[in-house]
């Protein structure tokens, strides 16, 4: 199937696709290029990516524990990359179960997965998660790239009725949560995506009276927006509130515009793509192509990716599985559906690899872009068939910038809150807080 | 079309003093008899299950019922019993480990609050509820751009989707502003403004002028019935303005008259009132091909009496002569004056006034343009031209929450009481996003300047004509797309082994057949109960035989009469057949789950939480057709009560297959198409089964009347809404539920003309 496919793949690139040199940008005078330190020039980069609706936990956790573990079949795509991911058994998204809500277990999974927190149900009026852990670090971090975080996926939201058993669309559909209250919407066509990281067309000159107009434009719209805020009730106002804050968002973009430029001076040349193929696996790999690339210029080092929304009905047929995948995913034990679930894992995963592929080929330092990265993979699901919350299928791919032992199976006391991960991973790339969601301490075991 | 309704009449109808049947019963005795059943059915069950945790110092969950239970009744503490519903809906209480009422006792309680909560007082205190100031969601903000500027480029693809909250993407609370959203409106801003006002160069055409004697200046004279003229070359197609700075030496009783020409073509005639000490601009519109033209003036009232007294020789002096573009059409509309100002601050100031009052669809005040202008005069300092300058405070327009959001601001913001009717610019802004997703039209505008949207029949009028004017189809692409789900066929993925007949033309086809049927109910203001069922509906070919439909040939979609017991209303229409099918098989249950939720608006509780473990489902092994596969699972007490009402609906539609083709097999079985509801109706097929739905057009008509309220008013229907959506359906019925009587009440009601200060924050 690879084989062949990738060739396509090719094709399509070239006859879709406008060949565009990645723009220079601006010469950089700052902090960062004189720094010598070589964790300063190799950041470490953090993303999260997503696939919905569990996993077929049989073919995916390995037997074995410790370094000599095996790859069961959805893992076996990754057998060149052995020695560089770890798989973590046994943790749990307590906040992805009922706890007294009731039905709603997809829209809880995605919206409790990088939060640890429980989605306050509602079908819209009053949504309300907590802060993930991508924009934790996106905060503390995000000021010093052009982009403070990127959120890409493959689905649109919902285009008509209801999500998920009661609950906002906002929550099956977004994984990464700015505030506890607004959801940061993911771009899905990679041709928009490309343009958004990498053209600042035009030359110097016209950048910089650009940027000037733009800057009074928000200055002028910061005025209106705070002569409004005066005489608006509270439920407005936090509408008002997330503009504004977005307002200033922006604001830093444009000072940072022109960061990073040797990083940037140094990507390959990638033909722009031409819109949302056709094929899903096609759509995919761009989209991972894309977040190398930005993480290769530096253009952000925090990242999401939703793979499918949770609770995805999309069909396989090119795997030869014509059904929906939630529709599968409540198997019933039957057999012929799990052959089903797991060739669609399977396929998740082959994507994947192709990323860690291309990570790994791009020279950072002493290592590569992978050693200086930690990308996280799994599901808010456990068994897509009992909706469960703990034991969730997760990866852990990169060093870290080593200080991650990857090339092992580590199984955690059961129940051990997903969130005590991501205080780990935020240590490793300066963002270190307390507590986030549910966590009740660091997580042992990663170096 | 038949439009008979009244304004004056509805409104009378929904204020009458009679109110609503089901306010008006005798409430003594209603009340008595609900106690006793209470006392009889529902508190000792609550009394046995659930007070020994929910009592005492500590109750569990915080929930003391002791004293509440003595009060039973539902009204006063409804959001607690909304809450004990639920708990026993889902079967999250009482806790697994403890004794169990039977499915039958479960429900005798349900029932019980359900019926108490449905009932509602309809009194004098109305609350009109508060809408979440909106932002514009992305087809309304395509379409505004569209009726803003002129240009329909839908710049608002490229924007991340909006998310959907009560089954719609218009819900204020549900919209929000992430930073990648902003960015794009910056972008979009500048492309508006590039492609509104046109940033390639345009251009001043210079031609060799000919005619006329040359005075001091370089002007032109001419003293007698003579005319000037260049030749140009044009560079293409496009709005050209043509300019002349003039004055006249004037003499006689009239003023010296000026005729400008385009070719042959006389494009205006000036009175040239200007002097010499002040010579004025004359300037034309011509809309002009490219190539070789002629341009010229002509002067044509010579005056001359050698022996008069005083100024006896009139005139034509022509200083300048200027011909500009091409412009963009657009920029004729946003720009160009009649009388332009010399001044430009001046023009900038009426060209932002203009531009502002239709993108904030308000008057601006004047500290808003004053600001603006300061733009204006930040991009003319930096060398920009006039079109670029202005150009830039109309990209701040488009970003300004003014624009983005639809803000109605209160004067009492925070204060839950205070109740004010909406004022009519913020009427007209309702109505339009309503009906157009889009913003008012000069007529719309024209009408809340003068305050007379609500005068006499206006409200009724408007309606008409927003209705019946082309830009009403966002009404059925988005709510109809929303309401009955066809969005999703865009999605849908149906098996390409098991139908064969699935293509691309097919799937266009179906969605085309129910936008058309929508298209028609609203546009020839039909019964809505059509959608139930019809005996016509729209196919062209590739649909037509879809459905064996015979004559019907071409890719053109028409009308057509519906023979026979296969097809009629939405409920046979394949798309509403195909979204409710799995990719290999039809599904019973989405297709019972969606009339429940979409046409009765009696939605299903949730499965429950706990779906029963693995190896339980894998020991009963299910045998037998589709059908008999889903009875032996509804067998068991805990699926059957919600399943009782979903399965058989959706039974009764299996003569349907999953693309809506119509069977009698489904593989070796025979389809059996019959079903029997748990009030005991049955029904033997799809016909049947209509005149079921039929005959509940009570509660059908409530739903469509909730969801397009929802829809109108981009907010949740809240428990308060209930005597409004009550007397929609009163006022529908009234007027023989045409479509426009639904639209009508909806914009009549108190919850589309008013608003309230904030009510509590969660």
């Amino acid at each position: 199937m690879t084989q062949p496919w990738q060739i396509s793949r090719r094709t399509v690139l070239r006859g879709l696709g406008t060949a565009m040199a990645l723009p220079v940008l601006d010469v950089m005078s700052g902090p960062l290029a004189l720094a010598a330190d070589e964790k300063k020039l190799t950041p470490v980069r953090m993303a999260f990516v997503y696939v919905p609706n569990g996993m077929h936990m049989q073919d995916w956790t390995p037997a074995a524990e410790g370094a000599a573990f095996d790859l069961p079949y959805i893992l076996e795509p990754l057998k060149t990359h052995k020695d560089d991911f770890m798989i973590l058994s046994g943790l749990a998204q307590e906040h992805g179960f009922a706890n007294g809500d009731g039905p709603g277990d997809h829209a809880r999974a995605l919206a409790s997965f990088l939060t640890g927190q429980q989605a306050k149900k509602t079908h819209g009026a009053d949504i309300k998660v907590g802060v993930s852990v991508d924009q934790v670090a996106a905060r503390k971090v995000g000021q010093q790239t052009k982009f403070s975080s990127l959120e890409l996926g493959c689905d649109r939201g919902a285009q008509a009725g209801n999500c998920d058993s009661g609950y906002s669309c906002s929550y099956s559909t977004n994984i990464s949560w700015r505030t506890d209250t607004t959801p940061q919407a993911k771009e899905i066509d990679p041709k928009l995506a490309f343009e958004r990281l990498f053209t600042g067309g035009g030359t110097a000159e016209s950048r910089s009276k650009r940027e000037k107009y733009r800057q009074s434009i928000l200055d002028f719209v910061i005025e209106d927006a705070h002569d409004l805020q005066a005489r608006l009730g509270a439920k407005d106002r936090r509408k008002l509130d997330e503009y504004l804050t977005s307002v200033r968002e922006l604001e830093v973009r444009i000072r940072n515009a022109g960061k990073n430029p040797e990083q940037t001076a140094k990507l390959p040349d990638y033909p722009m793509p031409s819109g949302i193929p056709a094929d899903y696996a096609e759509h995919i790999r761009l989209m991972y192509d894309l977040l190398a690339l930005s993480f290769q210029a530096d253009l952000t080092r925090v990242s999401t990716f939703v793979v499918a929304n949770e609770g995805s009905n999309r069909a396989y047929p090119f795997i030869d599985v014509p059904d929906g995948h939630h529709d599968l995913s409540h198997h019933g034990g039957d057999a012929a559906k799990h052959a089903r679930i797991r060739k669609i894992n399977h396929f998740h995963v082959e994507q994947f690899e192709y990323f860690l592929g291309k990570l790994k080929s791009i020279t950072e330092g002493e290592g590569t872009l992978l050693d200086n990265s930690m990308i996280l993979y799994g599901s808010g699901i456990g068994d897509g068939n009992r909706h469960n919350h703990d034991d969730l299928p997760i990866l852990l791919a990169g060093r870290g910038g080593k200080t991650i032992q990857t090339g092992r199976h580590v199984r955690y006391e059961k129940r051990t809150p997903l969130n005590n991960l991501f205080l780990s991973m935020l240590d490793r790339v300066d963002s270190s807080v307390e507590s986030l969601g549910d966590s009740t301490g660091r997580l042992e075991s990663l170096s | 079309m038949r439009w008979t309704f009244s304004l004056l009449g509805l409104l009378v109808a929904i204020a009458g003093p009679a109110g609503l049947a089901c306010c008006a019963e005798p409430e003594a005795n209603q009340a008595a008899s609900d106690a006793a059943a209470y006392r009889e059915k529902v508190q000792p069950l609550l009394v046995t299950h659930c007070q020994k945790c929910h009592s005492g110092a500590e109750p569990k969950g915080e929930l003391n019922l002791e004293g509440f239970l003595a009060r039973g009744s539902v009204v006063p503490d409804r959001q607690t019993w909304e809450k004990i519903s639920e708990k026993l809906h889902a079967r999250e209480m009482p806790p697994e480990d403890d004794p169990q009422p039977t499915p039958e006792q479960r429900d005798q309680i349900t029932a019980w609050i359900d019926a108490g909560l449905a009932r509602f007082d309809c009194g004098q205190e109305r609350d009109p509820g508060r809408v979440t100031m909106r932002r514009l969601n992305r087809n309304e903000y395509n379409n505004t751009i569209r009726d803003l500027v002129g240009i329909d480029f839908q710049p608002a693809d490229d924007f991340p989707s909006d998310d959907v909250g009560y089954g719609f993407d218009n819900i204020g609370d549900v919209l929000s502003m992430p930073p990648i959203l902003l960015e794009k409106y910056l972008a979009a801003a500048q492309k508006v403004a590039e492609r509104a006002l046109g940033t390639e160069q345009v251009n001043l055409v210079t031609g060799e002028i000919e005619g006329g004697q040359i005075i001091e200046g370089g002007a032109r004279i001419l003293p007698s019935k003579l005319e000037v003229r260049t030749k140009v070359r044009l560079f293409g197609q496009g709005d050209y303005m043509f300019r002349v700075r003039a004055y006249g030496e004037q003499a006689g009783p009239e003023p010296a008259k000026m005729e400008m020409y385009l070719d042959d073509k006389l494009l205006r005639t000036f009175d040239v009132n200007a002097v010499a000490a002040d010579p004025q601009l004359y300037e034309v519109w011509v809309t002009s091909k490219g190539g070789q033209h002629t341009l010229s003036v002509v002067f044509t009232n010579d005056y001359y009496i050698p022996d008069q007294q005083g100024p006896h020789d009139r005139n034509l002096v022509v200083r300048d002569f200027e011909f500009m573009g091409p412009y963009p059409p657009t920029f004729k509309r946003l720009i160009a004056r009649e009388h332009s100002p010399d001044d430009k601050m001046l023009l900038a100031r009426e060209v932002i006034h203009g531009f502002m009052l239709r993108a904030f669809r308000r008057p601006p005040n004047t500290g808003e343009v004053d600001r603006l202008l300061k733009l204006v005069e930040l991009a003319s300092r930096e060398g920009e031209n006039f079109n670029m300058a202005i150009g830039l405070a109309m990209q701040a327009i488009l970003v300004s929450p003014h624009f983005l959001f639809r803000v109605e601001v209160d004067p009492q913001p925070n204060e839950p009481t205070a109740v004010r009717t909406i004022n009519d610019w913020e009427l007209a802004s309702r109505l339009s996003y309503f009906l157009w997703s889009s913003m008012p039209d000069d007529e719309l505008f024209s009408t809340a300047r003068l305050g007379t949207l609500r005068k006499g029949d206006n409200l009724a009028l408007q309606i008409k004509r927003m209705l019946a004017d082309p830009k009403a189809q966002s009404l059925v692409e988005n709510f109809a797309g929303q309401w009955l789900q066809l969005r999703n066929l865009k999605i849908a993925t149906p098996d390409k082994q098991q139908y064969p007949a699935f293509d691309e033309p097919l799937r266009r086809a179906m969605q085309r057949e129910t936008e058309l049927f929508f298209t028609a109910i609203m546009t020839e203001d039909r019964s809505v109960l059509d959608f139930l069922d019809a005996d016509y509906t729209f196919v062209n070919e590739r649909l037509a035989r879809h459905y064996g439909i015979a004559d019907v040939k071409g890719k053109e979609f028409r009308r057509v009469k519906l023979e026979g017991d296969q097809r009629g209303g939405v409920l046979s229409q394949a798309s509403v057949l195909t979204v409710t099918s799995n990719p290999t098989r039809t599904s019973p249950v989405k297709r019972g789950k969606w009339v429940l939720e979409n046409l009765l608006g009696t939605p299903p509780p949730p499965p429950p939480a706990e779906v029963p473990p693995l190896e339980e489902a894998a020991e009963a092994q299910l045998t037998g057709s589709l059908r008999e596969r889903m009875e032996q699972h509804r067998a068991k007490a805990d699926c059957a009560i919600c399943h009782n009402r979903m399965d058989p609906l959706g039974f009764g539609l299996e003569n349907y297959d999953g693309i809506g083709g119509w069977r009698v097999d489904d593989g070796k079985f025979k389809i059996d198409p019959s079903g029997v509801l748990p009030n005991g109706q049955s029904f033997a097929g799809p016909r049947e089964l209509k005149a079921v739905l039929k005959l509940r057009q009570d509660d059908f008509v409530r739903c469509l009347a909730e969801k397009m309220l929802t829809y109108g008013l981009g907010r949740g229907v809240e428990y308060s809404d209930k005597c409004t959506v009550a007397e929609i359906a009163k006022a529908m019925k009234q007027q023989d539920f045409k479509f426009s009587s639904l639209i009508l009440a909806i914009a009549s009601s108190d919850p589309f003309q008013k608003r309230r200060g904030k009510g509590s924050e969660p």
